[in-house]
């Protein structure tokens, strides 16, 4: 385009090229630049806040796979006691039928004979804090027994044999008579109950889920 | 005189300058727009970048935040079961095996002492502790009245440190030493009660 040759018309033309460019730029600069880099900033303090989230919760996943491990080895431990040397409840509840087999198979087993006398259910055993749900009491009978201290002591061992999760309390020793090789030996023998009986299948459930592969549906 | 002509119009004219105003104008023109261009250009880009890079974030914070309320009620249940663990092992590993203890009390026991009672009972101390409380009551019978007591005196020391005992005992006391006075007692028969006092046990 050819400009004007008349001078203050071409400066006029110019001045208002000019203007134009101008307020192009500003129109740019303020409705599009600006907000881009104003979006862009949020973004970019959205990216550190997520990747400083991210970071927090991947350190806690990879705690995943190792507390698993952990789980299941704790919970297998559990699962075995529980299975094997916790006593469990039978016709709704009864305890006595199963500690007396245990009874049985220490009298056979030793060749003595026990008299057992005064079940009774303790409050929950001390030590670590659980949950009083998952906790853990006691089911104690008082025994009798007569017989030699060689007896006695193959009586304990016996019991510890059979259950070594059976503790034996309150252990009172007096001779009879003039025969010191006779004693008369009392003693409360105790197992390990669950306080609530059902936690020994909610335990097995939870070992067989925690071994489960992670994905599968239930 | 002088004598000026022009022989060309003044629009005609052109700058000696290596700068025209005009040629700064035709480069401003072009250089100016470009600049603004790609400077929107770049923020348009790094806008389509950062937005993408937000997402993929967002879509693995998602994924990551579902693991972490896994993980979260995983510990909690991991604290569960090794505290039961732990009462399971405090249970056996707290208590003591009396058989030894007997065997290893009527090793150290004198031919001039008899144990007549022996009683054990325990008692817990800051909810988890088990102490154990041995009381023997016996009837020893020296030569001399003094020989009943100083091998009672001796019986309760040496529990302490027999094998069997050793490291186990925290206490051990003659708590009554008294003259037999039941009918068939000699002159320098005594009676006493030892009480043992077992070191506190939280393995």
């Amino acid at each position: 385009m050819k400009l004007p040759d008349d001078k203050a018309e071409r400066t006029k033309i110019l001045m208002l090229g000019g203007i134009g460019v101008v307020a192009t730029i500003y129109v740019l600069v303020q409705y599009a630049i600006i907000p881009l880099n104003k979006s862009n900033k949020i973004n970019t303090q959205r990216i550190t806040e997520i990747t400083g989230i991210l970071e927090q919760s991947e350190r806690d996943v990879a705690m995943l796979t190792k507390n698993s491990g952990r789980n299941i080895k704790a919970l297998e431990k559990i699962v075995r006691i529980s299975k094997n040397h916790v006593l469990h409840p039978s016709l709704g509840g009864n305890y006595s039928l199963n500690a007396a087999t245990t009874l049985e198979d220490i009298e056979r087993k030793s060749k003595m004979e026990l008299g057992a006398s005064g079940a009774s259910v303790s409050a929950n055993i001390p030590g670590a804090s659980i949950p009083a749900g998952s906790d853990l009491k006691s089911y104690s009978v008082r025994l009798s027994f007569s017989g030699s201290l060689k007896e006695l002591t193959d009586t304990l061992n016996t019991i510890k044999k059979i259950n070594p999760y059976l503790g034996i309390k309150n252990l009172t020793i007096s001779a009879v008579g003039k025969t010191p090789e006779k004693h008369a030996a009392s003693f409360t023998l105790s197992w390990l109950i669950w306080r609530k009986p059902e936690m020994r299948q909610l335990i097995e459930k939870q070992l067989l889920k925690e071994k489960k592969p992670k994905g599968v549906d239930k | 005189m002088n004598l000026r002509v022009d022989l060309i119009f003044e629009s005609e004219q052109r700058s000696a300058s290596v700068f025209s105003p005009k040629s700064l104008m035709r480069i401003a023109i072009v250089v100016v727009p470009a600049i603004i261009l790609l400077g929107a250009g770049t923020a348009v880009w790094k806008m389509v970048a950062l937005r993408t890079e937000c997402r993929n974030l967002e879509g693995r914070l998602e994924v990551t935040q579902n693991l972490k309320s896994d993980a979260k009620e995983l510990s909690e249940t991991l604290v569960i079961n090794e505290n039961i663990q732990k009462k399971l092992n405090w249970w056996i590993k707290s208590e003591i095996n009396w058989s030894t203890q007997m065997l290893a009390l009527q090793r150290i026991v004198p031919s001039t002492i008899q144990i007549t009672t022996m009683q054990i009972t325990e008692s817990f101390k800051k909810g988890s502790s088990r102490i154990y409380l041995m009381k023997l009551k016996g009837k020893s019978r020296g030569a001399t009245a003094a020989d009943s007591e100083a091998d009672v005196q001796r019986l309760a020391r040496q529990i302490k440190s027999a094998d069997g005992f050793k490291g186990m005992i925290g206490k051990t006391q003659v708590k009554k030493f008294n003259k037999d006075t039941s009918a068939r007692a000699e002159k320098n028969d005594r009676i006493f009660l030892i009480e043992c006092t077992y070191k506190p046990r939280n393995p």
